[in-house]
Order: C-alpha cells, then sequence, then structure tokens
C-alpha cells in the first residue's frame, strides 16, 4: 500500500467520521421522531410513517428507535440547547423536569384531528384521570402511547401446589398477602429462600414512587404533595408502609433486595405472586410457559383511598423549541399514530385507552385487560415533579438505610422528609 | 533520558514434542521447579476461571448458566443458538460495526498523527517546543473523568450530539502515543536524515519514507494498545450514544447488565460477552509481543 | 507563534527547515487545545454556574462548592472513593509484585502460563461486570469456592452493604493484577542479572538478594504502578456503575466520586454541581501524582 493511499484512507475515515447521522432534508417539513426501543412496534411504527407520508406530501418523517435504558438522560441532554426530536415518545417520569424546564407544546387539538381539548379527553374512557399524567393546570401537552399499571399475577400451578386456589385465595388486604405469601414459601434447611410466595421489586429507585407510594396513599397519605413541591414523609402513614416493607424482610423474612428480581422469579417460577408487571409482562409469562391467573392489588385492610398502584404511561409529546409549522405537523402525526389502538393492542401490547377500542366487543372478550383498566381508572399517577429521580434516588436511599442498614424510622424518615424538600425546593428555584 | 526499559521478545516458538522433550529434561535437572510449575498453573487458573467460565456458559442454556454448583461443561449444549439469540434480539452487527469504526479510526490518526508530533519533537528544534511539549504532555496527568461534564457540553454545543464525530473525535489523539513516538523517534540517527536531505527529499517525504517505517514496531506497540482501549471504551459513549444507529459493542450490551430489564437471559449475555472479547483475544494472540510492549510503555489498560 | 515563523523563515536553511518540526507538531497541539485545555478551562467555569442543560448557565461563585460540604451524597462518594481507592492500590502492588516474581523465575510452560494469567487484563470492564455478576450470584461460583471457609451456603456479594465495595474491589484486582504483572516483570527484566548475581556471591540468599538489589532498582517502576493505579482508582465508575444495585448502592457504599459526576451530570442534570466534584477530584489527583512524581524525582517523565 503506498503512503499516498494511506493518507487518503486516513483522509476519508476522517471526513465519514464527521458526517453527522442527521441527514435528509426534504419536503418543506421534517419531522424528527423518536421512539423508544420496543422491536414488536417498529414494523407497524414504519408502515404507518409511510401511509402518513404517502397523504401527506408536504410532510417528512425521519424515525430513530432510542434504547430505553438511558432513554430519559438521552432526550433531555438531546433537547438541551434547542436541538433534538421534534416530536418524542416519552414516559411520565421526566415529565415533571420537562414542563418546568418549557421545553413541552401544549398538544395542538386541531392538528391532532380533534375539535378541542375536551373532546380529546372525551375520546378515551377515563379520560380525566388517564391524560392526568400530561396535564398540568388544566393544559394538556401529550397524547397517550401507552398507559400502564401493575397487575398482581398468580402462578397457579405453585398454588395449587401448596394446596390454595389461586382465585378464591389470592389475598385482597396486604394483611391476608403475609399471610398467603408464607404459605407459599419454600424454605431450604438453612432457612434461605428458595421458593417466595411474594415480594416487593427492590432494584429500581422509581418504584418508590410507583409502588411504595401508592400503598402509604390508600391509607390516606401521600409522600409528595406534587402541586406545592413538599415531602411528607415522617407520618404515621409512611411508619404503617415502611414498617411492613422492613418486616417483610427482616422479621418475617419473605423476601428482601438480596434475591432474584421479582419479575424474573416469577418468569422463572421461584415466584408466587408478581405485583409489578402491567399488560406488557403478558407475553413474557405466556412464554415462559407459567399458568397464570391476574387480580387486582391488594389494598389495605384499613384503607382509606382505593387506589392500586401508580399509573404511568408513555406520551407523545412535541418539543417547544420547534418551529410552528413543524409543531402543527407534530401533532398531526401523532393524532394519526394514535389512531389504531387496536393494532398497537394487537401487535405490541400497548393500551391506549380509546373509547371506541375499549368499548369494543373485543376489548370486553379479554381476559385480562378489563382487570387492569379498572385498577388504572381509580389509581392516581405518580407525583410528576422536577427532579423525579432525584427524589427517587433520595426515598430508596432512606428505604435501605431503613431496612438492609438497621437504622431506626426515627432517625431517617425525618432527614429522608429533608433531603427530598431541599431537593424538590433546589428544582424548584431552577 | 532514561531509556525504556527494552522488553524481553518472546523468540518463536519450536514444535510442542521438542517444547515437551526440553521441559522434561529441565525438570529432570532442577525438580525444585516442579512447585514453581504448579504454583504457576494454580494462579494462572484461578486468574482465567472467570473467563473459561463466560465462553463454556455462552454453550448452556439459560438457567444452566446458574446452576449451582457450577456446571463446568456444558451439559445442556446449545451449539450456537446463543449466539443466534443475540443477533435476532439486538442489532448487534450494527454495534459490531460502530466499535470497529470507532476503533479503526482511533487507531489511523493516533498512530499517525503521534508519530509525526513524535519525529517533531525528537528532531526538530523551533520556539516554543518546550512549551508546545510540556502542554502535550501535562495532558496525560488529567483523567478523562474530569472532562467528561465540560466535553459533553462542548459537543453538544457544535452539534456533535449522538454522530459519530462526537463519539469518535474527542478521543482520536493520546498524549501517551505523542511521548513514546518521541522515545523512539530519538533513536533514529540524524546521518540518516541528513544523507535524505543531501538528495534533496521534502521534510514530508522524508517522514513518509524514513521515518515512519522506522517507527513501524512502536506503532505497532501503540495500534494495539490505542485499539483494546478504543474497543473497550465504555464512559465517553454511555454518554454520547443515543440512536441505536452508532451504538458501541460495550454500550449495546449493557441490557444484559440492567437489573430492571426484561427477564435475563444469562446465556445470551454471555455468548455476547464471548463475541464482544474475541477481537481482542485474536489480536492478543497474533500481536502479544506489541501488546506487552505497549501496555508497559503506556500504563493504558483498556 | 506567526513572528516565530516568520523570523524562523528568515534565516538560515537549517534555521527554515525548523518549521517543519512546527508544523509536524501543530495538529496535535492545536487537538489537545481544544479537546483537553477548552473543557478544563470551561469546567472550572461550569463548576461556579448552576447549569441543568436545559437552562443556560447562571453564575453562582463558589455556592456550588459550599454545597457539596453539606452534601450528604458526596461526603459519602469522598469516603468510598478513599476506600476503594486503598483496597485497589496498595493489596495490587504487593500481589502484582509477587506474581511478577513468580513468572520471573525459569520454569517449564512459564509464558504458557502467563498468558493465561493475563487474560483478564483484555475483555471490556462492562463484560467484566456481566461475568462477574452471574460468579456473584448468592449462590453461585464464589459462593461455592468459599464456602469451605465461612460456612455459608447463600452469600450476597453484591447486596451487603458491608461486602459490595470489596466485591467491587475483588473484581477490580481481578483485571489489575496481571496488568501491573506485567509492568514489574518489565522493571524486573531491566536489572542486569550481573548485579544480582554479585549478591549471591556475597553470601546473601535470594529473599535478601531481592530485598538488597532488586527492590531499590525497581523504583521507577514501583513508582509508574502507584501513580497509575492510584489515579485510575480514583476515577472508578464502570462496575460500579453496572453493577451495583440501584447503581451506587445499597445506601450508597459504592457511590464513587466517578459514579457521582455522571449522576449529577447526567442523571439529575446538575452539570454545575458535576463540574464542581470533577474539580474536586481533579485537585485530589493532582496531589497524588505531583506527590508520586516527586518520589521518582522525574525519572519516568524526563524531559530531556
Amino acid at each position: 500500500m503506498s503512503r499516498r493511499l494511506v493518507l487518503a484512507v486516513v483522509a476519508l475515515l476522517l471526513i465519514v467520521a464527521m458526517v453527522p447521522t442527521v441527514y435528509g432534508q426534504g419536503g418543506p417539513v421534517t419531522v424528527k421522531l423518536w421512539m423508544h426501543v420496543h422491536p414488536p412496534r417498529v414494523p407497524l411504527d414504519e408502515e404507518l410513517i409511510a401511509q402518513f407520508e404517502a397523504e401527506n406530501p408536504d410532510i417528512d418523517v425521519e424515525y430513530t428507535t432510542v434504547p430505553d435504558q438511558e432513554w430519559d438522560t438521552a432526550l433531555a441532554t438531546a433537547l438541551a440547547g434547542g436541538g433534538g426530536p421534534d416530536l418524542f415518545n416519552q414516559a411520565t417520569f421526566a415529565i415533571g423536569d420537562f414542563y418546568n424546564q418549557g421545553i413541552l407544546a401544549p398538544v395542538d387539538p386541531v392538528a391532532a384531528g380533534y375539535a378541542d381539548q375536551q373532546a380529546i379527553l372525551d375520546a378515551y374512557a377515563f379520560g380525566e384521570s388517564l391524560l392526568a399524567g400530561a396535564m398540568f393546570d388544566g393544559v394538556l401537552y401529550g397524547l397517550p402511547t401507552e398507559l400502564s399499571a401493575y397487575g398482581c399475577y398468580a402462578n397457579n400451578d405453585l398454588f395449587e401446589a401448596a394446596g390454595l386456589d389461586p382465585v378464591a385465595d389470592f389475598p385482597k388486604t396486604w394483611e391476608e398477602m403475609r399471610e398467603v405469601a408464607e404459605k407459599l414459601t419454600i424454605r431450604d434447611e438453612s432457612g434461605a429462600l428458595v421458593q417466595r410466595g411474594f415480594d416487593f421489586i427492590w432494584s429500581n429507585s422509581i418504584f418508590m414512587l410507583l409502588i411504595f407510594n401508592p400503598m402509604v396513599q390508600q391509607l390516606g397519605g401521600d409522600m409528595i404533595d406534587e402541586v406545592n413541591l413538599v415531602a411528607h414523609i415522617d407520618t404515621p402513614e409512611v411508619r404503617q408502609v415502611m414498617s411492613y416493607w422492613n418486616d417483610w424482610v427482616n422479621t418475617w423474612k419473605l423476601g428482601g433486595p438480596q434475591y432474584e428480581l421479582t419479575r424474573n422469579a416469577f418468569l422463572s417460577g421461584n415466584l408466587a405472586m408478581d405485583c409489578d408487571m402491567g399488560n406488557w409482562g403478558v407475553p413474557q409469562v405466556v412464554d415462559a410457559g407459567i399458568n397464570y391467573t391476574l387480580h387486582p392489588q391488594p389494598r389495605w385492610a384499613n384503607a382509606v383511598n382505593n387506589n392500586a398502584m401508580a399509573n404511568y404511561a408513555y406520551f407523545f409529546m412535541v418539543n417547544a423549541n420547534a418551529a410552528p409549522e413543524v409543531q402543527a405537523a407534530a401533532w398531526k402525526l401523532a393524532g394519526f399514530l394514535t389512531s389504531e389502538p387496536q393494532r398497537y393492542f394487537d401487535v405490541a401490547g400497548l393500551f391506549q385507552s380509546k373509547k371506541d377500542f375499549v368499548e369494543s366487543e373485543y376489548f370486553q372478550q379479554n381476559e385480562i385487560m378489563p382487570t387492569f383498566l379498572a385498577d388504572m381508572g381509580v389509581s392516581k399517577y405518580h407525583p410528576r415533579i422536577p427532579a423525579f429521580f432525584e427524589v427517587t434516588d433520595a426515598l430508596m436511599r432512606g428505604r435501605d438505610r431503613i431496612i438492609v442498614g438497621g437504622e431506626s424510622m426515627d432517625v431517617v424518615l425525618p432527614e429522608m422528609e429533608q433531603e427530598v424538600n431541599d431537593i424538590l425546593a433546589r428544582a424548584a428555584g431552577q | 533520558m532514561t531509556r525504556l526499559t527494552p522488553i524481553a521478545t518472546i523468540s518463536p516458538q519450536p514444535a510442542l514434542s521438542l517444547r515437551l522433550a526440553h521441559w522434561w529434561a529441565d525438570l529432570r535437572r532442577h525438580p525444585q521447579r516442579i512447585l514453581l510449575v504448579l504454583l504457576a498453573i494454580f494462579v494462572a487458573a484461578v486468574f482465567a476461571l472467570p473467563l473459561y467460565f463466560m465462553v463454556s456458559s455462552s454453550f448452556k442454556a439459560d438457567q444452566e448458566v446458574l446452576a449451582s454448583p457450577v456446571h463446568w461443561v456444558p451439559q445442556d449444549f446449545q451449539g450456537l443458538t446463543n449466539f443466534q439469540r443475540a443477533f435476532d434480539e439486538i442489532p448487534l452487527a450494527r454495534y459490531f460495526f460502530n466499535s470497529f469504526l470507532m476503533a479503526g479510526v482511533d487507531v489511523v490518526v493516533t498512530v499517525i498523527f503521534s508519530a509525526l508530533a513524535g519525529y517533531g519533537f525528537a528532531k526538530f528544534d523551533f520556539p516554543g517546543k518546550r512549551l508546545c511539549f510540556l502542554f502535550v504532555l501535562s495532558t496525560i496527568m488529567v483523567p478523562f473523568q474530569i472532562l467528561l461534564v465540560p466535553l459533553f457540553i462542548q459537543i453538544h454545543s457544535m452539534g456533535w450530539d449522538d454522530t459519530y464525530a462526537g463519539l469518535i473525535i474527542p478521543g482520536i489523539m493520546n498524549a501517551f502515543g505523542v511521548f513514546m513516538m518521541r522515545q523512539f523517534a530519538y533513536a533514529i540517527p540524524n546521518e540518516l536524515l541528513d544523507a535524505a536531505r543531501m538528495d534533496g527529499a521534502s521534510e514530508v517525504r522524508i517522514f513518509w519514507q524514513i521515518v515512519f517505517p522506522l517507527l513501524s514496531s512502536a506503532s505497532a506497540s501503540l495500534a494495539v494498545i490505542i485499539f483494546l482501549f478504543s474497543w473497550n471504551n465504555f464512559l465517553w459513549p454511555l454518554i454520547v450514544i443515543k440512536s441505536e444507529a452508532i451504538t458501541t459493542v460495550p454500550v449495546g450490551i449493557t441490557v444484559f447488565t440492567q437489573p430492571h430489564s426484561a427477564q435475563p437471559q444469562w446465556a445470551v449475555a454471555m455468548a455476547v460477552s464471548t463475541l464482544a472479547t474475541l477481537p481482542i483475544l485474536v489480536l492478543f494472540v497474533f500481536f502479544q509481543r506489541y501488546f506487552i510492549e505497549g501496555f508497559v510503555l503506556s500504563g493504558l489498560k483498556g | 507563534m506567526f513572528s516565530a515563523l516568520r523570523s524562523l523563515g528568515r534565516g538560515s536553511s537549517v534555521q527554515r527547515r525548523q518549521v517543519w518540526g512546527l508544523i509536524f507538531v501543530l495538529p496535535t497541539v492545536i487537538f489537545f487545545i481544544i479537546f483537553f485545555l477548552y473543557p478544563i478551562v470551561s469546567g472550572l467555569l461550569f463548576s461556579l454556574t448552576d447549569f441543568t442543560l436545559l437552562r443556560p448557565p447562571v453564575w453562582v461563585g463558589l455556592q456550588n462548592y459550599q454545597d457539596l460540604l453539606k452534601d450528604r451524597l458526596f461526603l459519602k462518594s469522598l469516603s468510598v472513593t478513599m476506600g476503594y481507592v486503598v483496597g485497589t492500590t496498595v493489596p495490587v502492588w504487593v500481589l502484582s509484585l509477587l506474581a511478577a516474581l513468580l513468572f520471573y523465575q525459569r520454569f517449564p510452560g512459564r509464558e504458557f502460563t502467563k498468558t493465561l494469567f493475563f487474560t483478564p487484563v483484555l475483555p471490556s470492564l462492562i463484560v467484566v461486570a456481566i461475568v462477574w455478576r452471574i460468579l456473584m450470584q448468592p449462590n453461585g461460583l464464589l459462593t461455592q469456592l468459599t464456602r469451605p471457609f465461612t460456612g455459608l451456603g447463600e452469600v450476597n456479594w453484591l447486596s451487603r452493604p458491608d461486602l459490595s465495595p470489596i466485591s467491587m474491589i475483588i473484581i477490580n484486582n481481578w483485571t489489575t493484577i496481571p496488568f501491573y504483572m506485567l509492568i514489574w516483570l518489565a522493571g524486573l527484566t531491566g536489572i542486569p542479572s550481573e548485579l544480582r548475581d554479585a549478591a549471591l556471591v556475597d553470601g546473601a540468599n535470594r529473599v535478601q538478594s531481592f530485598l538488597r538489589v532488586e527492590l531499590p532498582l525497581l523504583r521507577p517502576t514501583a513508582v509508574f504502578v502507584a501513580a497509575i493505579s492510584s489515579i485510575n482508582a480514583f476515577q472508578a465508575f464502570t462496575l460500579q456503575w453496572a453493577i451495583s444495585p440501584g447503581r451506587g448502592g445499597p445506601i450508597d457504599v459504592n457511590t464513587t466520586m466517578g459514579l457521582l459526576i455522571w449522576k449529577y451530570g447526567f442523571q439529575f442534570y446538575r452539570m454545575g454541581d458535576a463540574a464542581a466534584v470533577s474539580v474536586v477530584l481533579f485537585a485530589m489527583i493532582l496531589v497524588v501524582t505531583v506527590f508520586q512524581l516527586g518520589l521518582s524525582r522525574g525519572e519516568q517523565y524526563s524531559l530531556e
């Protein structure tokens, strides 16, 4: 190889490296669309986008899939300074940050194919509560692509092996949960758990707001006041739930953070009850060959509120920094892509509570979806606060100090409250 | 200047039967060495075990990977099924292409520009040389961790978010390379360069036709180390990469480390890990001498 | 710079030739100005601002540093980092030197066992993390191997707050001991054998000759190993990110400063605080490096 060729290759490599992946300036309006990776949905997305482009020759769509795990970070950094996608499919967890930072554009009902905002709310079952995830001060900032809440899965075979009936004996209250779980737990001679009856999901801090806090809310408390950005953690309700979680691990020894993740344990047949998967879990459960039944979430015997676990969702949202004509085109595309709830449900298990879909015979005959929808309808969204992940991080730290580190709640709970209040105050001040 | 320590070169290996005979004779002469052999085998086994576990588990079924006690040999041999599943589930081919692109560009640019700069520092005398060299050298002491936030903001403001440029260019140069090449360029006899100049060769031509070829052994050492470094690089790609289209292998396989991912497929994770390590292993087997020299001179570890 | 060029251009042909040195060096220097000097300076400036990426930076002076002083997570990360640095330096120096002494001996099969021993250096840390996550399952291989000594059939290597940092250190040291072994070995190989033989003739045994002759001569190598291993230890990130429960847990016992920079910058969008932590980390590493280079009397990095 001659020296000149080497140089040429180097130059070429450099040029290739410099070419940004952003390309394709075609029609008058280009909508950059980011979706999180969910392989089953991709072919349907592509088909519908092609159809949309054919019907709207003046709009070009640039479709990018982003791996799920660092999605919130990816999006936040991409949107900073006015860059990033025009239309994106985003979970509600960080929506408080996005709203707070002024990145979200309100829904343009007319462009999306509705008369006005009320018409959108009316088009969805439980519209007021299920679209509340993208609602701030009465203004809607997104169209849902996937509404989700956790249901309880029972492994029928493990129930029957323990002499229990998965339907009749499934616990309705947290008090019953302890008894039933004990009956379904198998320990080896050293006391280590071979099979768990039930366990909480300990791995990710967001469950402090998706599962722990709803249990507090059932008792009438709430760790986070989303409107005034204040934390209420040193309360009797939090104490009751924290004691229950602590006893679960340290007194009753029914599970804990050291064991295999609940979802995986359930799928491998080592956990009899799992209450932390949405309807998206069904294909995995079926694939794993598990004979299951689905149940509503337990409530406390002395519950004040009838909520289940927290609702969360993915919404189409539009970048407020995009040009007005791009925003209109983006809402038009979002309206179009949310007009096929049944196909997305069939192909990818994504649930949108459009009334015409929910009221159809097809949906009503589904074995599990009405159970999910019933719990969703009575539940609230997780708090949509700025610094969401920082707050959940602090909550999990407090939980672990008590449950793993053995510190006293009298010490930890006030400190937790202070820490979360500091985080919220700083985030609100920005 | 302290000369850099020469590295023991590994002589070409004779045939196995000859070697075994030689070993046997050696042990007969020094029976106490049998203890050393046993100790070395033990130490090597302890350190090689986890990688053996990785490779063997890539041929197991998911549940067998977690079997306790450990199965050293797959009992339910899966053939290449796990590798097939890996390619089906994540766009692994694309990840590999991106990793090779990044490592390739890093290697070519680092080697050429390090040689150029090292030669410039070693054989020329220009105003500001000392300052320039001190400056380049001082960057060795700046850990990448420190640059992470401001560099990200810089790349971001340049519009290089989520592009090959943003992924590759900030890591395209390495001060160790310059330092190392400078040491080797010193050893080039001035007479050789002057003779070429007398013949009317241009300075660029002297570099390409005389200096660079003489630096080829050092270049090879630098190249394999930079390849390893770049191939295994994790932190910066983790920050810059957003879309799957430019995802590299180490970032792509984190899907298997996530505690909250869908059901972890341990066997697939082991297959992907094996594949991710394979290019380095192949390079190491063929270029061991350059690897070792590069490691020792640079102190860089992937 | 340009006036220097011009003055050179007027000089003799030998002087004119020196311009080429500048030209050869320039691309590298410019690169390091853009991608090292500029970010370092801007990082310093960012550490004096309140900056969330989503909004322009606001100047706050030393506020971020004052906040760090009472920041529970930051204070925790200081002690976590120090613990990790101690655990991944001193034992590594000793064990890697012992391994080097082993492979410095002559015995049959040395090259083969040395190559096997060296393999942990090759895979990416993220691959290492995945493999060890399986080996450190509560009833996994590590438990199996330690059972004869501990009697425990189930050990929570990664989720016990007291064990988890030690587990990270074990994994790290597994990948770095063979690496530093190689560096020691190169140092040992560079010692003329006549020196050792002379000591042996003087009646010293092998251990005495090592302590008297070889160890002092290994000083430059020791400084090199110490500097590189501690700089790497200060930056710990990947293992903690990949396999500690909740990215730095349990109860933050694995939240190193490196992980905290990522957490503040790229999870909490607190770029100003992340930059401030970076500056503190930089200062710490600088002190250690300068101290260690001082010990070496500039032997490794001599300029001329």
